[in-house]
């Protein structure tokens, strides 16, 4: 009587900037997948949408004079209008600041609280705002022009904080254990052999909180904090199906059958979200797929 | 529009210089999902002339034609299948479960070949059976032979839908297939062209890209 389901999820875009050939490709991908399993058969629910929060965000908005939601409004849409150009049939379209989605972050949150994998301490390092990542001294660099750059390629800076902490370090084995019993949790192969030796060579506990602005969504008990803005944009998918309330009609589709994401954002997808879904003890997404990109000769 | 399409990074142009479906087959088609690719103006004119245009586009055009003219623009009244016939309809659904297994592991271009192959042998057994000679010499037979491609061109119209799915509902639409028609259950037998049945005007799908020189 009911049909089978299939979730698909594109990577939800930042709106710091207008969307670009990159954002095209994989929303006509992602479309072609969901058109195809409609035409099968299926119970398909195909969500896209926009990642408004993090410092880059209030940058951009700053240096145009505007605020962050603003900016957020304006942009995203922008990448609704390229949704409708490209006859993208996504059923729904996410945005990180709407309430629905601060309820289903805050609610992930407190799980992994309760499963005592949230701690607080404090956090120094060398920052890179661009990356918005701390890095080890001996990952950077000063360069000629006496600038300290990350691995990456981009200025960091020091920076000391109070910082709420995931403890990632106690997940290495469940990780490299859902990989070796699920191949085909990480696609294409050779993605999922990096995602493999990343996490074999060790993971480290992570920052998911800030202190230094306040463009996020509140760490619940402790407002001075937002949460890292990685924790909330990969929340998204649990909050279209209608997290947490597991009675919603959308839960069905729980797990995701496939996030499509760009390769860049892989470890993320495929070693931080797991992760952070294992300890709320949510079920796991079925497959990641991290596509390549297009770039233009010369 | 510069040739090298070196000012389109916005999706927006990219869809206006050339076509929706033509920017969604280009990119589905031309490099595998999870590889780096890139783009030139050169490679997707070159990809979705001999693809859309030339290979579905043209084969679409003339047989659709035809039946208009020849066939009182209704679906036409087939006799007993030969192997010919049967291989080619046969390779249209057989194309599904090849779309399958490569969208299940998001690989769409070989999905799209295996569609597009399916075309590409429509296209050898028109012209094998070259129905415009039949049409003096064995008009039944004509009628045959044009009925096996519309029909072919049915499959391959459902079967393209998740990817270029505005121009491949024109296809089906040319072909008066009814919008509940249009699911892969359909490929599987009992929602075939019925012959007799009245048929639109055919009318161009694809457009070719061709070059306007020049804007200095």
């Amino acid at each position: 009587m009911s049909r089978e389901t299939f979730y698909i999820t594109t990577a939800i875009s930042y709106p710091n900037g207008s969307p670009h050939i990159g954002h095209a490709y994989e929303l006509i991908a992602t479309d072609a997948i969901a058109r195809f399993n409609r035409h099968d058969g299926k119970d398909v629910f195909f969500l896209s949408g926009t990642d408004e929060h993090g410092i880059k965000m209030l940058q951009t908005a700053r240096k145009e004079g505007i605020t962050p939601r603003e900016l957020a409004d304006r942009n995203a849409k922008l990448f609704r209008d390229m949704g409708h150009a490209l006859n993208a049939s996504y059923d729904d379209f996410i945005r990180t600041t709407e309430e629905r989605h601060h309820k289903a972050s805050q609610a992930i949150w407190l799980k992994m609280v309760e499963a005592g994998d949230i701690y607080k301490a404090s956090y120094n390092g060398w920052y890179s705002v661009r990356d918005e990542a701390y890095y080890q001294e001996e990952e950077t660099e000063v360069r000629a022009d006496g600038v300290r750059y990350g691995p990456q390629g981009s200025p960091v800076e020091w920076l000391e904080e109070e910082s709420y902490f995931f403890r990632l370090s106690a997940y290495q084995d469940r990780l490299l254990k859902l990989y070796a019993d699920n191949p085909g949790f990480v696609g294409p192969d050779e993605r999922r052999n990096e995602v493999v030796s990343f996490v074999k060579s060790g993971l480290k506990d992570l920052s998911v909180s800030r202190t230094t602005f306040d463009w996020g969504i509140p760490v619940p008990g402790d407002e001075k904090h937002v949460m890292y803005v990685w924790v909330d944009a990969l929340t998204n998918y649990l909050t279209a199906a209608g997290y947490p309330d597991e009675n919603a009609e959308r839960w069905r589709y729980w797990p995701a059958d496939v996030h499509i994401i760009g390769k860049d954002i892989i470890r993320f997808h495929a070693v931080y979200w797991p992760a952070f879904l294992l300890s709320a003890g949510i079920e796991l997404p079925k497959r990641v797929f991290g596509h390549g990109s297009r770039v233009q000769p010369r | 529009m510069s040739k090298s399409v070196g000012n389109v990074i916005d999706p927006f142009s990219l869809v206006d210089h050339y076509g929706l479906d033509q920017v969604r087959y280009f990119l589905l088609r031309e490099v595998p999902f999870g590889q780096d690719g890139n783009y030139s103006h050169e490679a997707i004119v070159n990809r979705t002339n001999a693809d859309l245009a030339n290979d579905l586009g043209n084969l679409a055009q003339r047989s659709l034609s035809m039946i208009n003219k020849n066939c009182e623009a209704k679906v036409p009244q087939p006799g007993d299948f030969t192997d010919a016939d049967k291989a080619i309809l046969n390779q249209a659904v057989a194309a599904l479960e090849t779309a399958r297994k490569a969208v299940g592991t998001q690989a769409m271009h070989l999905a799209l070949g295996a569609i597009f192959a399916v075309v590409a042998e429509a296209n050898r057994y028109f012209a094998a059976q070259e129905p415009w000679a039949l049409k003096k010499t064995d008009p039944a037979r004509m009628e045959t032979v044009l009925y096996v491609t519309a029909e072919v061109i049915r499959r391959i119209g459902i079967l393209c839908l998740p990817f270029i799915p505005g121009s491949a509902a024109k296809l089906l639409d040319v072909l008066a297939v009814p919008a509940d028609k249009r699911n892969f259950v359909n490929l599987l037998g009992g929602s075939e062209l019925v012959p007799g049945a009245d048929l639109p005007a055919p009318q161009p799908i694809f457009p070719r890209y061709v070059e306007t020189d020049k804007e200095a």
